[in-house]
């Protein structure tokens, strides 16, 4: 031991800044002092032109850091078809809707013209020579038509709106379902190294940009090519002429038009990138929240947030300044339309002798056309962002689907009678979860029917895992497993699950009641049975005591109730099953009382009473209860046999049992 | 509302040049766009006179492209000014945040989940910027444009315009009652979306049950039938927001009907008196609003979200840190010898009492350990130290001074602590040991890093990592096991050279050998700090000058390592069965 000098007086490395300062500022600031959000904004706006062409060919890969996916991939999209299959009619309806009312929409302007040539403002003779109140009446037949039109495409509009929803609906549904049964039958090994986020991902966003991806992407590009193509028909059998000066104009569109998205979109990935690794920062600062006080970093942390949040700020502003002249440009080139069609009116209407060819009615026509063919035009790019997402989702969803299953069925399973016997071998089994690294070596042994059997050993000596392989969450390399003599993998695996009750360390509550937690939501247990399980586990007492009994709601993961308590439900949840064979993971744990220990004690040795058990012991009482104690180190089994006999071997299991099980003096 | 729109503007007012500009921008935009009609009817009118000249047309087309042009223009400069305005503004109430989240306490955090303040963060303060970016922008440009064109309408033709705008009122309530019903359905989809994730999330995790009892399909069932009823909902949705844009059409065909007619009329000559040229005029200023009567709907949608936004921000803004620097705050106080003594302290959380009546002193540059079961009390004794938590009585003195009247970063500048799970951040390794150290001087620092990594054992780790100090720490990088992790983390404190460290039982996931070597490197440097040494095993106690053992929140013993042995009770009994622990390691 170290002499203390207690005259020492502690000299500190780094001084402590200037701290005459009123309460609530930052005092030692990490030498940060002088920081000023101010300054640091200002700084940044000045040097935001070359920061933003720095930015330029950020955008090229995801937040995942992936590249992005092209828009269209010919196996993918042909799989993703086959999705639609099963709902042919209602998107053929769909389709054939969409292209009537495509076909109806430039008939608006046209209707429009023959009302401005015929009746407000007749330019031929015919029409010239009728008197006011019969032009008047032609024209409300023909306002009567066009609200008829309008009330028809009203019709098709919403028709095909909702039918495309429903579609999109239900193949995303199809391929929810889809998704969530494959997980179901995945191999266990799968979910060790996978995790759960982004197992959710892929059926809930992925699934999102697929049907986003059906509803506006694939509907929307044959919307806009049936209006595209309606409108050149209208316009060239009104006036060519006209529909190809209208129609020069185009090109000039697309290419701007063409330009400002790439800008904006490359802006969006930098924003998308930027806002996420801000988000990021800040939650995993508010995570650490309590180190990032005791470190004092609170002012540079803050600098550093400040200095990602302006980055992302360069981001919005690139944005914003190609996306402000996105409007501006098509309403330009708009008034270039409007021009030219005016020039080219102007020269056949001044001298209209040459027959009047354009009259103020074909020139208003034009005038909406115009505005009318840049629509289109205006979103196709945000259809090449949805189906490139698409694109990606859909390889990330289909990798999925086409994981291997891992553990699988014979193709014809072995039948037992409706109860197994209870005989476990374990005949020179070797495991491992990763190649070579071997948790289980050569191990063999046998537990006859009705034997009960605890394991002890450290932790890693491969206890969990002889649980694991009994209900076969995952298959040997070399040996074999049996029950009654039969290989576990001759059996189907999910009735030879049923039969085999499984007790897990973290005793997984799920939402619902704690009945159905009991039941695992197998209805046809009645309520009888469900206290009866819960009385024998000694689980009825607490569970009566709650506001609603057995009705009450579980909140998330079983919060409210204590370790015990959750254990002594997943006692009732395995002896409700009355399976033959049972697995118990024992968790040890300070946290519960005394008195539930007592409880959890009792319930356990009724449980084994007549019952093959394999138990991974941790509690005296039990390791004394049991037929036979198996002792594991390093995947092998090093020593068996009673709990006495074991005690008079003055063994290993003789210290784990002087260290973990003795009971303290002093305390009896 | 009122309320709300005040505390705002206190940020808006920041961009009062930005705002300005651009309001006088939208006004030049709204008055050049309703001039573009103007010019169109203008030149049919001309037409139709047989005014026309080819000279002439050159007129109208020039100025035509001319307002167009100016408004375009402007409208630029609008967006530019005022939506980059609105994203400063975000990142001014960002910053705003963060600097009130690092104020905040621990209570505070234990009563709020990561998760929900996140959402507050992303969600709502977009809600915000779209009430002081699109809500103002769209909202003035809106109005301005309106007013412009209702002028130009009723100098056209009061009783058009009086007949046509009957049909707006139905157009902007018909929009602002579906977007409510359609948010309210919404809503009732999104909720159904979480039961839907959340259930495929409780799958997911709990894997094992599932198949272990053999449910799949009972779990596929129970998930078809969440996914029935999201579909339902969904299609209820549809419903709502299917005719919204079919009845916008459908409304403005009705309003251009009533145009048509009752202007072709006047056109006529019938009951009015209208030129052709007019009455196109009047035609393209009708379909120049349609989009601004539709926006009303919606710009009254934004700002009611913002509204609902911009007080769930400050409520946060707002709540007062528990424990922060005080009148009573000595600034004259900037050093620590560290001299720490509890007196009296007790601590509850709610009914339960953590600590009962604590009272031990620790002497500058000793080393005190602190040993007890779970749950009796040791890492508040810890957080008690560092003022992460008040205590309800009592008080604990440092140098002989209340630790209240401390500048709170003094008091934490002094300390090191090593929790038991320490948190690192996802950066190097370099970065996360001098994370509570100044920057400047980077190859003294570097230096040192490897210098305090040597003392505790993690040196040699790391030179088996891809790039040594610079590896990264987390998804991206290396995962560090839980020995690694708190021998980094002991690195974090010894570097800042504290006069008080703390290790909070920070040893329990290093093995016997490697935790004997750190005692002894810790041995140096602890003999000139005052230490706290919280732990399980006796052997992390050897060099301690005093123990004390706690039970149940108070102090059952104290005293040396000798005599507490002497004393044969918990730690003594703790010692026989750690000693027993060591051999059957080694056997």
């Amino acid at each position: 031991m170290s002499q203390l000098d207690p005259n020492r007086i502690y000299q500190p490395k780094y001084p402590v800044p200037d701290l005459d300062k009123p309460p609530n500022k930052r005092l030692t600031d990490m030498s940060d002092v002088g920081y000023d959000v101010e300054a640091a904004k200002a700084k940044a706006r000045d040097q935001r032109q070359r920061r933003l062409r720095a930015m330029r060919n950020e955008g090229n890969i995801d937040e995942d850091g992936e590249a992005f996916k092209k828009a269209f991939d010919i196996d993918i999209t042909k799989r993703l078809l086959g999705y639609l299959r099963p709902y042919l009619k209602q998107t053929i309806a769909a389709v054939a809707l969409l292209l009537v009312y495509s076909a109806i929409v430039p008939a608006f302007p046209f209707l429009v013209q023959i009302a401005l040539d015929r009746y407000i403002n007749p330019t031929t003779e015919t029409f010239a020579a009728l008197a006011p109140a019969a032009r008047y009446n032609g024209l409300v037949t023909l306002v009567l038509i066009y609200l008829g039109l309008r009330a028809v495409n009203f019709g098709l509009r919403y028709g095909y709106t909702y039918l495309v929803s429903w579609m999109g609906q239900h193949v995303i549904y199809d391929l929810r379902k889809e998704i969530f049964s494959k997980v179901q039958r995945l191999h266990m090994g799968f979910f060790d190294r996978t995790p759960v986020g982004r197992l959710i991902t892929r059926i809930t966003s992925d699934v999102d940009a697929i049907e986003q991806m059906m509803r506006d992407g694939i509907v929307g590009l044959i919307a806009d090519i049936g209006l595209i193509i309606g409108l050149t028909v209208y316009m060239f059998s009104i006036n060519w002429q006209l529909a190809l000066i209208t129609l020069t104009v185009m090109p000039l569109l697309f290419g701007v038009l063409n330009f400002l998205r790439s800008r904006i979109r490359d802006a969006y990935r930098a924003v998308r990138l930027r806002a996420s690794k801000s988000n990021t920062y800040l939650q995993e600062q508010l995570s650490g929240i309590k180190t990032l006080q005791l470190f004092n970093r609170e002012s540079r942390n803050q600098r550093r947030f400040d200095q990602i949040n302006l980055d992302l700020l360069d981001a919005y502003v690139e944005q914003v300044r190609w996306f402000s002249l996105f409007f501006p440009s098509v309403q330009l080139i708009g008034a270039l339309a409007t021009a030219l069609i005016l020039y080219y009116g102007a020269t056949q209407l001044i001298g209209a002798d040459a027959g009047g060819v354009v009259t103020i009615g074909v020139l208003t026509a034009f005038l909406q056309y115009s505005q009318m063919f840049f629509r289109p035009l205006q979103d196709l790019s945000d259809k090449y962002n949805i189906m490139q997402a698409a694109m990606a989702s859909s390889e990330r969803i289909f990798g999925l689907l086409d994981t291997p299953e891992g553990v699988i069925n014979q193709p014809e399973p072995a039948h037992f009678e409706t109860k197994f016997k209870g005989e476990v071998e374990f005949d020179n089994v070797w495991f491992a979860y990763q190649k070579d690294d071997w948790i289980l070596r050569d191990l063999s042994f046998k537990v006859e029917p009705g034997e009960s059997v605890a394991l002890v050993g450290h932790t890693g000596a491969g206890k969990t895992t002889i649980i694991s392989l009994v209900s076969r969450f995952y298959d040997v390399q070399r040996g074999a497993v049996r029950l009654d003599g039969q290989d576990v993998r001759d059996y189907d695996q999910v009735e030879l699950r049923r039969h085999v009750g499984i007790v897990l360390q973290d005793p997984f509550l799920f939402s619902g009641s704690v009945r159905s937690n009991i039941t695992l939501g197998d209805d046809s247990i009645p309520l009888e049975r469900v206290i009866e399980a819960a009385q024998f586990v000694n689980a009825h007492g607490f569970i009566s005591e709650l506001s609603e009994g057995y009705d009450t709601e579980v909140l998330e993961r079983g919060a409210g109730f204590s370790t015990g308590q959750k254990q002594l439900i997943a006692f009732a949840r395995a002896l409700v099953q009355n399976p033959d064979i049972l697995l118990v993971l024992d968790e040890a744990t300070a946290n519960v009382d005394t008195e539930t220990e007592a409880l959890i004690q009792d319930a356990l040795a009724k449980l084994m009473q007549g019952r093959t058990s394999i138990i991974i012991a941790h509690r005296l009482s039990t390791i004394q209860d049991v037929d036979r104690i198996m002792v594991m180190k390093k995947g092998q089994l090093i020593e068996q046999g009673s709990h006495q006999e074991l005690l008079s071997q003055d063994g290993y299991y003789r210290k784990l049992y002087e260290l973990q099980y003795q009971t303290r003096p002093g305390q009896g | 509302m009122l309320q709300t729109s005040k505390d705002l503007f206190a940020y808006v007012r920041r961009y009062p040049v930005r705002f300005l500009i651009g309001l006088v921008g939208l006004v030049i935009s709204a008055f050049a766009t309703t001039q573009g009609p103007r010019i169109i009817g203008n030149a049919i009118d001309a037409f139709q006179q047989g005014t026309m000249t080819r000279q002439s047309i050159w007129l109208y087309i020039g100025a035509l492209i001319g307002v167009i042009a100016t408004a375009s223009a402007a409208m630029i400069i609008v967006r530019r000014t005022i939506l980059n305005a609105s994203w400063e503004i975000q990142f001014d109430i960002r910053h705003d945040l963060f600097d009130h989240f690092t104020r905040l306490s621990t209570h505070y955090y234990d009563h709020h989940r990561v998760g929900d303040l996140m959402a507050r963060l992303t969600a709502d303060l977009n809600a915000v910027r779209l009430l002081v970016g699109v809500a103002v922008f769209q909202g003035a440009n809106t109005l301005l444009l309106l007013g412009f064109t209702l002028y130009r309408m009723f100098t056209l033709n009061v009783t058009l315009t009086l007949l046509t705008l009957l049909v707006v009122p139905l157009i902007t309530v018909s929009f602002f009652v579906l977007l409510r019903i359609i948010h309210r359905r919404y809503q009732r989809v999104q909720e159904q979306f979480s039961d839907v994730s959340a259930m495929a999330q409780e799958n997911f995790s709990g894997i094992r049950v599932v198949k272990g009892f053999g449910i799949e399909d009972r779990e596929v069932s129970n998930f078809k039938r969440l996914n029935d009823e999201f579909i339902r909902r969904n299609l209820l949705l549809t419903r709502a927001d299917g005719p919204l844009f079919p009845l916008m059409e459908l409304l403005f065909g009705v309003a251009l009907s009533v145009l048509l007619l009752v202007g072709g009329r006047f056109v006529i000559g019938l009951g009015g008196n209208l030129s052709v040229g007019n009455f196109i005029d009047f035609v393209l200023l009708f379909e120049g609003i349609q989009w601004p009567l539709i926006a009303l709907g919606w710009i009254a949608n934004i700002v009611q979200r913002g509204d609902t936004s911009w007080r769930r921000l400050r409520e946060i803004l707002d709540h007062e840190p528990a424990i922060q620097d005080t009148a009573q705050t000595n600034y004259n106080l900037t050093s620590i010898r560290g001299e720490i003594e509890f007196e009296n302290v007790s601590y509850d959380v709610g009914d339960t009492r953590i600590l009962d009546d604590v009272s031990f002193r620790i002497r500058a540059g000793e080393t005190l350990g602190v040993a007890g079961r779970t749950g009796a009390g040791k890492t508040t004794l810890v957080n008690l130290i560092a003022r992460l938590v008040e205590p309800t009585e009592g008080r604990i003195l440092i140098d002989g001074i209340d630790i209240r009247h401390y500048p709170l970063e003094v008091l934490r500048r002094h300390l090191g602590i090593v929790p038991q799970e320490p948190f690192l951040f996802s950066d190097t390794i370099a970065e996360n040991i001098a994370y509570g150290v100044p920057q400047g001087d980077p190859d003294g620092l570097e230096h040192q890093i490897r210098e305090v990594a040597q003392l505790v054992q993690l040196a040699g780790d790391v030179e088996d990592f891809p790039e040594g100090y610079q590896t990264s720490l987390g998804e991206r990088g290396v995962t560090l096991s839980g020995g690694q992790r708190q021998r980094t983390a002991m690195a974090r404190a010894i570097i800042r050279d504290p006069a008080v460290l703390i290790l909070d039982d920070a040893l329990s996931a290093v093995d016997t050998q490697t935790e004997a070597r750190i005692l002894e490197g810790l041995e140096q440097v602890a003999r000139d700090r005052t230490t706290l040494i919280v732990a399980h095993r006796v052997s992390a106690f050897q060099h301690a000058h005093r123990i004390v053992v706690l039970e149940a929140g108070r102090v059952v013993e104290q005293g040396s390592h000798d005599q507490l042995l002497a004393a044969d009770g918990w730690y003594a009994d703790m010692d026989r069965r750690q000693q027993l622990e060591a051999s059957l390691e080694s056997a």
